[in-house]
């Protein structure tokens, strides 16, 4: 009797936690039709790209005014071309305006192309770093973890895109996302023969400019109080 | 040709003439920097160099980067003197600009040095505007609550600008700023305040990862009131107090108890044999008695173990003396046995000393001869040895006898303390025989001879036997036998003195009665 009523006990408990794991493993399944299940969740990756956007930034700006340390530039040079980033084929609007009035694809293209092309520059930016014993393990763990941080970030953007294709909020112009290769050729060969100093100033760039336009995009897209 | 070489000539002249009135070309400008408080507008200032004394005009040329298309400066107002400002259409963020500016007067111009800027990196916004100040308060805890603007115009910004804030805040007496983070919030509660303190409280603000604004102006604030400390703290006093009254009325109740628990009293110093009472009230005969008395027992103190042998019993109110007198009583009242004999020596003795002269005042303790001490006058149980023939004769007048021969004369009689059961009168003395005279007692109203009314311990001499035995008759307390055939003492003829005291110590006595040894005087 006893027996009878432990088990009968058991199989309700059993029955009560799988329920409530079905019910916490659903959450995150999202179907299509729920509008606003989507609209969370897009909006909860657009925060989490955006802070990455932000880190890799002040990591760059570190990376950077520790160079101006070491190597004091003039920075009002005349006679100084003015830096030929290899990512300046790329065209970026230059102000809030011009962001605002871009499309949305086109934004989300130009966020995508910059994070593509700065992949391989900052991964030899940071071997040349850690075998130059000129400079210190801190600098050239920061260039380690910005490295990381542009391949982490670009595949944060790419799921942000997929997300926002699949609710339709962008057509599917954008080009194939694997198609890396297709993106970089033009600028390939001109960041090889960029210095240091320089490369880590157009970084920092443009690290600033996707910062900006993932913050704009989101805005447009999952308006928020604070925009 | 002429027309040219005359404005060389005059040219020149200007310029001796300039030269003459202090007139120069001016000094070099210098570009200090450029600002942008928002990343949409951005400002440039200047220092003009040396005047030259003539009207200069400064003005600011710029081109971008990419394009060597040189630009003059839009607005030269907005920004102050020596500025000049770039609105929206004008400012292109992630591009260089390279900037110049060049002053010109009369006799020339000078160029500043070019200066490279990203407008990116040079965005700096104002202060936050009209820091707020209030207290507050949290469950009786006050607490001080910040509040402040955007130093932005209040238009949206479309997520281009996030502006994050600092705060910091310090009492007014300390240097020590505590600075508090407070990211996109406009406002911020501190709670670690004390009352009665006056707080300065500063806010800045930063855009994305531009430098910080400088700090707002200083914003103060006393936060008032007593604390929950003080209120408690005045509660405790007063419920301290409570206990402390109640004890102090208690005090005050019984103070008369209080005053005897702290401040015993001192108990007055005492001389022996002196009794102050007698001494306070005041009359005479006490006071002697008093005084002289001490003098008495003075002498006496060395005796004190010779006395100690003595068993005092009495059933007068005398006992109740102190100690030494007590003793020197005791003597007195004991009857030894030589001092019967010995009294009529003494008495005769006395005659002779005396002629007429009535030597009232004898020591009774003077068996030992050569004692001239005054006698213990309060004690009528000291009372003088009267000593005359006539007195012997005479029969038991109404004074009662008080001492241990008693031979009373009128004038002599004190009265005595003691009853007259102490004493046996004389009644004459018959050749060398002393008669002792039965003592009236006046409880026994019945018969003219009673027995004197003696304390248990002394007793009549019944007979003499021999020259060294005395027979002592068991003499009862006159209440309880009516008649008794007392009879006579007959004393015998005393001994000198010395062998008397030898036997006067024995106890061979016979008889029921009970007799106090009397040990050697000498």
């Amino acid at each position: 009797m006893m027996l009878a009523a432990c088990s009968v006990w058991l199989l309700l408990v059993c029955l009560v936690l799988y329920s409530r794991l079905k019910v916490a493993a659903s959450a995150p399944t999202c179907t299509n039709g729920q509008a606003g299940c989507h609209v969370l969740s897009l909006a909860n990756l657009f925060d989490r790209v955006i802070q990455h956007s932000a880190r890799m930034h002040g990591i760059s700006n570190d990376l950077h005014s520790e160079f101006e340390l070491y190597f004091l530039p003039s920075k009002n040079q005349i006679g100084r071309v003015s830096r030929n980033c290899h990512t300046s084929t790329i065209l970026t609007p230059n102000g809030k305006e011009n962001a605002q009035r871009m499309a949305r694809e086109e934004l989300t293209e130009v966020i995508l192309k910059l994070l593509v092309a700065w992949g391989d520059p900052l991964w030899h930016f940071h071997q040349s770093l850690a075998h130059n014993h000129e400079f210190s393990n801190f600098s050239s763990n920061k260039s380690l973890e910005m490295s990381d941080m542009v391949h982490e970030l670009r595949k944060g953007v790419q799921k942000v895109i997929e997300k926002m294709k699949m609710l339709g909020i962008i057509g599917n112009s954008l080009g194939g996302l694997g198609s890396s290769e297709s993106l970089l050729a033009p600028v390939s060969a001109e960041w090889r023969l960029m210095k240091d100093y320089d490369l880590l100033y157009c970084f920092r760039r443009d690290s600033s400019k996707i910062q900006n336009y993932l913050k704009i995009l989101k805005c447009r897209i999952v308006p928020e109080h604070g925009c | 040709m002429l027309w040219k070489e005359c404005k060389s000539c005059l040219f020149i002249l200007h310029g001796f003439i300039n030269v003459c009135f202090n007139a120069s070309p001016p000094g070099k400008p210098a570009l200090i920097g450029c600002r942008s408080p928002d990343k949409e507008t951005f400002t440039c200032w200047w220092t003009p160099g040396s005047p030259g004394g003539l009207p200069t005009v400064h003005r600011l040329y710029y081109h971008r980067a990419e394009s060597k298309d040189v630009r003059e400066c839009p607005d030269y107002t907005s920004g102050g003197s020596n500025s000049c400002y770039f609105d929206k259409s004008q400012t292109t963020l992630w591009v260089e600009y390279e900037l110049t500016v060049v002053a010109t007067n009369a006799l020339g111009n000078a160029t500043s040095n070019t200066l490279r800027i990203d407008v990116m990196n040079v965005v700096r916004p104002y202060p936050p505007k009209n820091v707020v100040l209030q207290v507050k308060q949290s469950n009786d805890n006050p607490y001080l609550f910040i509040g402040w603007q955007s130093p932005l115009n209040k238009t949206k910004t479309y997520g281009w600008v996030t502006i994050k804030y600092q705060l910091r805040v310090r009492p007014e007496k300390s240097k020590e700023w505590k600075i508090y983070d407070t990211d996109l919030q406009r406002n911020f509660s501190l709670h670690t305040v004390d009352p009665k303190v006056t707080y300065e409280v500063e806010v800045r603000c930063a855009l994305d990862h531009s430098t910080w604004s400088e700090w707002s102006t200083t914003a103060s604030i006393k936060i008032p009131g007593s604390s929950q400390k003080d209120r408690l703290l005045w509660v405790l006093m007063l419920v301290s107090l409570i206990p402390l009254l109640t004890a102090v009325c208690a005090l005050v109740v019984k103070r008369n108890s209080v005053k005897q628990c702290l401040l015993p009293p001192v108990p007055g110093p005492k001389i022996i044999g002196v009794d102050p009472r007698l001494l306070k009230s005041g009359r005479a005969e006490d006071v002697v008695s008093a005084l002289f008395g001490n003098q008495k027992l003075a002498n006496m103190k060395a005796r004190t173990e010779e006395t100690e042998e003595f068993i005092s019993v009495s059933d007068s109110r005398d006992w109740l003396l102190p100690d030494e007198r007590l003793s020197e009583k005791v003597r007195s009242l004991i009857i030894p046995n030589s001092f019967v004999f010995g009294a009529k020596t003494q008495s005769f003795e006395l005659e002779k000393a005396a002629d007429g002269k009535e030597n009232p005042v004898l020591d009774r303790s003077s068996s030992r001869p050569g004692d001239g001490r005054t006698p213990l006058s309060p004690a009528p149980e000291l009372q003088s040895l009267r000593a005359s023939k006539d007195a012997a004769s005479r029969s038991a007048g109404q004074c009662p006898a008080h001492s241990y021969v008693d031979i009373p004369t009128p004038e002599d009689c004190r009265t005595p303390e003691a009853t007259s059961d102490d004493y046996s009168r004389v009644k004459g003395v018959h050749g060398e025989d002393v008669l002792l005279e039965e003592e009236r007692v006046p409880p026994c109203p019945d018969a003219q001879i009673q027995p004197a009314n003696v304390a248990s311990d002394y007793s009549r001499v019944a007979e003499v036997n021999s020259d060294t035995t005395v027979l002592l008759q068991n003499l009862p307390v006159c209440k309880e036998r009516q008649h008794h055939d007392a009879g006579w003492t007959v004393g015998k003829k005393p001994e000198p003195p010395g062998t008397e005291v030898s036997t006067g110590s024995s106890t061979q006595l016979v008889g029921s009665g009970y007799v106090d040894s009397v040990p050697n005087f000498c």
